[in-house]
């Protein structure tokens, strides 16, 4: 798979990985962008000892995480109301409610969901995070489990 | 609930372009390079500096040459440290696992601590010793208030530097590098097998 290929396959997963993570358009933006520029200058050393997409996924939850060091910026489910986004994207309130929930998760837990709801296998989500595959199922469990809950509150 | 539906509903803008995409990453190494070099180079610089001055000016007093090698140990020391910290920098191997990598942030942010806290200690001993000591000869030829004037200048000047300039800024730094090794400890925390 040439870079062109895997970019243009690969944005719009990537982007809801990260949107999952942070809940916000412009950063989820920008740590795609930040995961394709390292994907970018790995490729050459990439030698096929995983799927691509787990390789990518990894890169792309390992960037996430890195947003701990960038304290300033905090995810918007922490932000005062009045700050909200100025551009507002078209989105479903459903949609918009999903993604504030799953933002409001332990950092981990975020990055798990967001990847099983991209359907990756849980042995493949196992593997990105460092879990077993038996801890990894329980804990997507848990926090559907978790995300129900709250929308069985959304929608009485 | 169908998770998924709702999930994949999420707009994404349209992918940017590649080109501006390849630029990026040539300046997102080019600024991460820059500060390792510019550091290099100018503690490099001072110490070739402070060696030619030493080969040039007649120093018949032992105290000028162990002042000037104090001052080089200590340059040099602090420089081997910092640049070990090069390759935890740049490599990120893709390969590791979330768990793998925040274990490897927690590592470089304690490495940086203690550059901050050890290593700075240890650089301002080697220069404020090999100072003063290297100032003796100099000072011997001055008048004896002249002298005394100087040497208290330039403890002044230390010890403002000692005792405030560098705990107030280590402070600083310590707390942010502190509150980061907590909060990366607290998500690795997350990923314990159960």
């Amino acid at each position: 798979m040439t870079f062109d290929e895997i970019y243009k396959t690969y944005w719009s997963k990537v982007f809801r990985i990260c949107m999952g993570y942070v809940n916000d358009h412009d950063w989820a933006k920008d740590i795609a962008q930040e995961t394709f520029v390292t994907i970018w200058q790995q490729l050459p050393k990439f030698r096929h000892e995983s799927a691509v997409g787990t390789w990518i996924f990894r890169i792309a939850s390992n960037n996430c995480l890195r947003q701990i060091e960038r304290q300033n910026r905090m995810p918007k489910s922490e932000m005062p109301e009045q700050i909200e986004e100025v551009i507002e994207h078209d989105i479903e309130p459903a949609v918009k409610f999903l993604y504030q929930c799953i933002a409001e998760l332990p950092e981990t837990d975020r990055l798990i969901i967001s990847l099983e709801l991209e359907d990756i296998k849980q042995a493949e989500i196992a593997k990105i995070v460092g879990l077993s595959e038996t801890n990894t199922r329980v804990k997507i469990y848990r926090i559907k489990e978790r995300l129900a809950k709250k929308f069985e509150h959304y929608e009485h | 609930m169908d998770f998924k539906a709702l999930w994949n509903k999420q707009p994404v803008d349209a992918t940017p372009d590649i080109k501006d995409l390849v630029a990026k990453a040539k300046k997102v190494k080019r600024h991460a390079a820059r500060k390792l070099i510019i550091m290099n180079l100018l503690l490099l610089g001072t110490v070739t500096f402070i060696s030619y001055v030493n080969f040039y000016i007649d120093n018949e007093w032992h105290s000028t040459k162990i002042g000037i090698a104090l001052m080089i140990i200590g340059m040099l020391s602090y420089l081997v440290v910092y640049n070990r910290m090069i390759p935890l920098l740049f490599k990120t191997d893709p390969n590791d696992s979330s768990h793998d990598y925040l274990n490897q942030l927690i590592t470089i942010k304690r490495k940086h601590a203690f550059l901050d806290t050890v290593m700075i200690n240890v650089y301002f001993a080697f220069l404020s010793t090999g100072l003063a000591l290297y100032m003796i000869q100099f000072v011997t030829r001055m008048t004896t208030i002249g002298g005394t004037t100087f040497y208290v200048l330039i403890g002044v000047w230390i010890a403002f530097a000692w005792f405030y300039l560098k705990p107030r800024e280590a402070r600083r730094r310590q707390k942010r590098i502190g509150d980061m090794i907590a909060r990366l400890e607290v998500v690795n925390g997350q990923l314990k097998e159960e």
